[in-house]
């Protein structure tokens, strides 16, 4: 999976962002994380990306050979 | 203070040998047919969001799924006490048996779609009167529900497709520069590979578009906001 376009590893962090930070269950409790936090989280981890072999957790996606224009 | 990962229903199954956030230990709460899924920090412990924190508290959720139902908790959530998590998992025990019991034996796989089409830029000289003014605008207005009808039937060539083949379904239009569609689909676990090969078909039918699929994950998107008890 190392050998992923770049274009495919940003969506691999991006899928996990959108999920963990906007969806799952909220339960009464503290929340560590503001609306502000969030915006900021996401500008961060994009930055991460370029350092981060987060393509090894693109699993079981459509392989990018079969991927139109791949 | 605990942090909390993922809500199921198995109190008789056993803990993953994985490590919560800052590599501490899981725990369970159990109360009543419910488990939460959770590990215990000092107050001062920094659980802020990184992606190292995201990617641990998505591997946690990935192990207990392996033989387990889940309600994947949002990221961040927090409790003083594991009674304060026992006592929640009683007040909410219908809400979360119902929630529980829509996603069981299902996972999610994630669609993304990229298109390199962007809305028309406005053309013509920039409008020196104010009836020149309200035309351009009506004209961006008119440029910009056109964008939107065809982003709307090209996101539909693929979502409607692979809904049919999902017990449930979430989608977003748009949601990024770049990106036509971000969508979840609730797939049973037996009926992945199937899904998938779905959607390589639908990618090779829209071969102008960048078809990504991603997953299983858990049932993000399917999971309910459960609502503070009354306290009366």
């Amino acid at each position: 999976m190392s050998g992923l376009p770049e274009a495919h590893r940003e969506v691999a962090l991006v899928e996990l962002v959108d999920r963990l930070l906007d969806k799952g269950v909220v339960i009464a409790g503290d929340l560590t994380l503001s609306v502000a936090d969030v915006d900021l989280v996401h500008v961060s981890l994009r930055l991460l990306l370029s350092s981060t072999d987060t393509a090894t957790r693109l699993h079981g996606g459509t392989p990018p050979s079969q991927l139109p224009g791949s | 203070m605990i942090y909390v990962y993922a809500i199921t229903d198995r109190p008789d199954a056993r803990l993953p040998d994985v490590a919560g956030l800052q590599d501490a230990p899981l725990s369970a709460v159990v109360a009543g047919g419910l488990v939460g899924v959770c590990s215990h920090h000092d107050g001062g412990a920094d659980l802020r969001a990184s992606e190292q924190a995201l990617w641990r508290h998505e591997t946690v959720l990935e192990a207990l799924m392996g033989d387990r139902t889940v309600l994947p908790v949002r990221f961040g959530t927090r409790l003083p006490r594991h009674r304060d998590l026992a006592a929640l998992l009683e007040s909410a025990d219908a809400a979360l048996q119902a929630a529980i019991d829509r996603v069981r034996d299902h996972v999610e796989l994630g669609v993304r779609v990229r298109w390199d089409r962007s809305p028309e830029p406005s053309s013509g000289p920039r409008p020196t009167t104010g009836r020149a003014y309200l035309a351009a605008r009506l004209a961006e207005e008119q440029r910009g529900r056109a964008y939107r009808d065809l982003a709307q039937r090209r996101a539909d060539t693929v979502h409607l497709p692979l809904a049919e083949h999902a017990t449930d379904s979430s989608r977003r239009l748009l949601p990024a520069p770049g990106t036509l569609l971000a969508a979840a689909y609730l797939v049973p676990r037996e009926s992945v590979d199937r899904f998938r090969a779905h959607v390589t078909a639908v990618a090779h039918a829209n071969a102008d578009l960048q078809v990504v699929c991603t997953g299983p994950w858990p049932p993000y998107h399917f999971s309910p906001r459960i609502e503070e008890p009354d306290d009366a």
